[in-house]
């Protein structure tokens, strides 16, 4: 079943606040294998207190509901699914423990490519005050729901 | 915080040294947990499979981050990386098995955007597929300090 292009230009506001805190920054770090003390020690030299990870920011996406892909008037398939394609990333400042942050969600476009479905969002995250804290486009591919791709089946 | 040059001082082709890595089982298994996405198809081989997998593959955002590192080993600090695009090209097919799946990762300072940001282009690989394409980092350039 194609995505439902209703969608595009839709937003969506995460309604959780995200908290960074240290163990949670240390946790991904280890997570992603790399101990560089800028994650682990508050204390290590030349910074103040511990920094999120540059891959940090496009992890609140799954923690903050992942809208629109678990919005159920989409029309997201279990199976075929949708596969990350492409994403870019902008860094506003450096994410830090304390910081309150919210993800704000838009739908961009909604399109065929073949017999596959793109679908672009933008997330914009900032802090509950409204400062800009990080820029995500992400592009995702429905696999196999195009008109073209339905007729294949 | 360590200096990497002054601006100007890393040239356009200068190459960044090569970084390689393994990805076993249960670095998936703990990148779900540390990055709350448990999709089946990064721990699950019948989930996996189903799809048309040959097994279990790395979250994509996984393969960017460890990717990444070896522009931050090399700055010697993560605040440097202002930001990153990226293509995920192909699958990372990760085997249940006590060998994993060795990833390497080469980079070259491919352009110069002005005095205080450089490109990084970076090639993944795990043995002759690029697993990552296109990937550009765009990276703050540091003064030496004293």
């Amino acid at each position: 079943m194609p995505l439902n292009r209703d969608f595009i230009g839709r937003s969506h506001t995460a309604s959780d606040i995200y908290e960074v805190s240290r163990e949670k920054i240390r946790e991904y770090a280890m997570a992603m294998g790399d101990p560089d003390p800028a994650y682990l020690d508050p204390a290590h030299p030349g910074g103040r207190d511990v920094v999120a990870p540059p891959t940090f920011a496009a992890m609140l996406f799954a923690r903050l509901g992942s809208w629109p892909l678990t919005d159920p008037g989409l029309g997201k398939n279990k199976a075929p699914f949708i596969v990350q394609g492409e994403q870019r990333v902008v860094h506003h400042r450096t994410i830090r423990p304390g910081d309150r942050l919210t993800l704000t969600s838009v739908v961009r476009d909604i399109r065929d490519v073949g017999c596959h479905e793109l679908l672009a969002v933008t997330h914009e995250i900032t802090t509950v005050t409204g400062e800009p804290v990080c820029t995500i486009d992400d592009v995702g591919i429905s696999r196999g729901t195009a008109e073209l791709g339905e007729r294949s089946r | 915080m360590t200096a990497i040059a002054v601006p100007g001082a890393v040239a356009v082709g200068t190459s960044l040294p090569t970084l390689e890595y393994t990805v076993r089982l249960v670095d998936l298994i703990k990148y779900c947990g540390a990055a709350s996405d448990f999709t089946g198809i990064h721990w699950n081989r019948r989930i996996a499979r189903g799809v048309g997998l040959p097994d279990v593959i790395a979250h994509g955002s996984l393969n960017v981050a460890r990717a990444i590192r070896a522009v931050t080993d090399w700055t010697g600090d993560p605040t440097s990386v202002l930001g990153y695009q990226v293509r995920f090209a192909r699958p990372l097919v990760v085997p249940d098995d006590e060998h994993g799946v060795t990833v390497w990762v080469t980079g070259t300072v491919s352009e110069t955007l002005d005095a205080h940001r450089i490109v990084v282009d970076l090639d993944v690989r795990s043995g002759t597929q690029q697993i990552l394409t296109g990937m550009r980092v765009t990276v703050r350039m540091f003064e030496v300090e004293g």
